[in-house]
């Protein structure tokens, strides 16, 4: 049952190597935060050395419980989550988790959040230097959080605070993620640029609820949580069109990714890599088949490298953000 | 040898227990060679997203089969019931901690429902290292009492309660435990209990341990995302305040250790819906 060490593809396949904003990815996919806690439990399950890197789950100053329970809801091709960045704290995953990771070689990003932009900075600063560090994804776009997270997010000159503190406090590569539930994704994307990100995560999840109609109250301990999976594709793969249309940073797609087709479509629309988050909580094996998949798609359209695919469908001849209406039918 | 494994099972036998209940066979070796007692599968039922945790009911390593015994809960649960003999079902685990192995005196197990399921295992595998076992097993009615001949043909003595009076003692099986109980500590000091059912049962059956004197372990259940410790999803209060994960940290739990109020609390209402778990 163990998989494969190759990708499938022999030495005269195209190359999947990716360098994302300043790191080498061995393929353009990456596990994403959340879904993938710190790499112990998926060690057990395949070579983690398969995958391009892999994103922390998101770590905070101090170690937090998360919230009340119950923090899963099952709804149509998806999930709610209320997890609520349950995390040991920044200190022990230095000094327990990533000592573990790095072991692989495989880059490692850590996602960071915090309640205040110093506190993002604070754990930024704690984790410059430390081996094996390859970057940090700054989240500010957990929707499960009272402060910090997306509160965030949904403001761009929040969003610039937070990236300038964090950005000021490391060295590394910074990716951002950022949180789908905004008017215009733009507009927090330039925000984030400016601030100094090196790349975008597009996106995290999507603020949702169910309701137990048997009990006539909210399924999650929280009330709210944010929704995954298949179900929020569409929306995800829309924001990093839009955005790659309108930002000169590369991005990293997330959303509802299952195969690799569902990865290709992301590289299309103009994701220099992407993450692969629900689908792993359904089959823990789902980041490694994901990678086979889109080295085997790429193989047979013959395409010598993942960058020939980047943004392809966007043109020339495709429509550009703002070119044209909706992509609804008829008015 | 992996500890985990992903496999694609094949469904032997699918067939109705008990009214809303079905008792699937699933040839999965790789399961069989690796489950033990009171640990759980995640099965992924096709029409639902996630992927539902179900209690190993049988573990036949000779085989290589394993079965499940399913409550319809919702449509995860439903559809998982509608399996037919030759159908595939992807299947992970063997995950969670399991029943602690208990070696000679007697051990107490008591169900609620379907709480019942990962109990057959846990007999057989005590009645083989010399250990007495006790079944008292509770449900609405006798139709819905599960399960006892498996535990009877493994070697368990059972004692049925339905809250009709249609089997066995009328009323539930905490009417039913103080006797048992000091049967237990009369034949045998040192024994032990395991519980597996609805929350409410398990804070009853903890209180009257407790007063006996005798240890308990509690199998929960808990809404889940992974089974295998990624996702923080199946978090249940724990006794000392924060909470424990029941996929990594459980399903099992000495009854102490969780905060069985509490859980009782999110699971008023369960029997809408998946709730997953040891059940």
């Amino acid at each position: 049952m163990h998989e494969g060490q190759g990708t499938g593809v022999g030495g005269g396949g195209p190359d999947l190597s990716v360098n994302l904003a300043g790191i080498r990815l061995a393929n353009p996919v990456l596990v994403a935060s959340g879904t993938f806690g710190y790499g112990r439990e998926m060690a057990r399950w395949f070579d983690l050395r398969l995958l391009g890197g892999i994103i922390t789950k998101g770590t905070t100053l101090a170690a937090r419980p998360g919230n009340p329970p119950p923090r899963i809801a099952e709804t149509p091709a998806g999930l709610l989550n209320s997890i609520g960045l349950e995390n040991p704290g920044v200190d022990a995953v230095i000094g327990e988790e990533i000592p573990f990771l790095r072991q692989f070689g495989v880059p490692v990003i850590v996602n960071i959040a915090g309640e205040t932009v110093e506190e993002y900075a604070t754990v930024a600063a704690k984790l410059e230097g430390v081996e094996g560090v390859s970057g940090l994804e700054v989240n500010v776009s957990c929707p499960n959080v009272r402060a910090g997270g997306m509160v965030f997010g949904t403001d761009p000159a929040a969003t610039a605070a937070v990236v300038k503190a964090v950005r000021a406090a490391t060295s590394l590569p910074l990716l951002v993620k950022l949180t789908p539930n905004v008017t215009d994704i733009v507009e927090v994307a330039r925000a984030a640029q400016e601030a100094g990100a090196d790349a975008l995560t597009l996106v995290n999840t999507l603020k949702g609820m169910a309701i137990d109609v048997q009990l006539r109250r909210p399924l999650l301990g929280a009330v709210t949580g944010g929704l995954s999976g298949p179900a929020i594709k569409p929306v995800a793969l829309r924001m990093v069109w839009e955005v790659a249309g309108a930002v000169n940073l590369p991005i990293v797609g997330c959303g509802g990714i299952m195969s690799g087709r569902d990865a290709v479509e992301f590289l299309l629309a103009g994701a220099s890599a992407v993450a692969v988050g629900s689908a792993t909580l359904v089959n823990p094996l789902a980041a490694p088949r994901v990678v086979r998949e889109m080295a085997a798609w790429l193989a047979e359209e013959g395409f010598a490298g993942v960058s020939e695919v980047v943004g392809m469908a966007r043109g020339p001849g495709a429509l550009r953000p703002g070119d044209a209406p909706g992509g609804g039918g008829p008015a | 040898m992996k500890e985990w494994v992903e496999e694609d099972g094949r469904v032997l036998t699918c067939a109705e227990v008990a009214p809303g209940h079905g008792c699937i066979e699933v040839l999965a070796p790789g399961l069989a060679a690796r489950a033990l007692p009171g640990q759980f599968a995640m099965a992924r039922s096709g029409t639902r997203f996630l992927a539902r945790p179900l209690s190993f009911f049988d573990i036949d390593p000779g085989r290589g089969v394993v079965a499940f015994l399913v409550r319809a809960a919702g449509e995860g649960t439903r559809a998982l019931l509608c399996l037919r003999p030759g159908d595939g079902l992807g299947l992970a685990g063997p995950f969670g901690n399991g029943f602690p192995l208990v070696s000679g005196g007697t051990l107490l197990l008591v169900a609620g429902g379907v709480g019942v399921a990962p109990f057959p295992p846990v007999v057989r595998r005590a009645t083989a290292a010399g250990t007495g076992v006790r079944v008292v097993l509770g449900a609405r009615t006798a139709a819905l009492l599960l399960a006892t001949a498996q535990l009877r043909d493994a070697g368990a003595e059972v004692v049925t309660c339905t809250e009709d009076g249609s089997g066995g003692v009328r009323g539930t099986v905490s009417d039913a435990l103080p006797g048992v109980l000091r049967d237990l500590l009369a034949g045998a000091p040192g024994g032990c209990a395991f519980a597996c059912g609805p929350p409410a049962m398990l804070v009853a059956v903890a209180r009257l341990c407790e007063e006996a004197g005798v240890p308990l372990y509690v199998s929960l259940e808990a809404r889940m995302g992974c089974g295998f410790g990624v996702c923080r999803g199946c978090a249940v209060p724990a006794a000392a305040g924060g909470y424990l994960h029941v996929c990594q940290d459980g399903p099992v739990f000495p009854a102490r250790a969780a905060d069985l109020g509490g859980v009782a609390r999110l699971w008023e209402h369960a029997g809408d819906g998946d709730g997953g778990g040891c059940a």
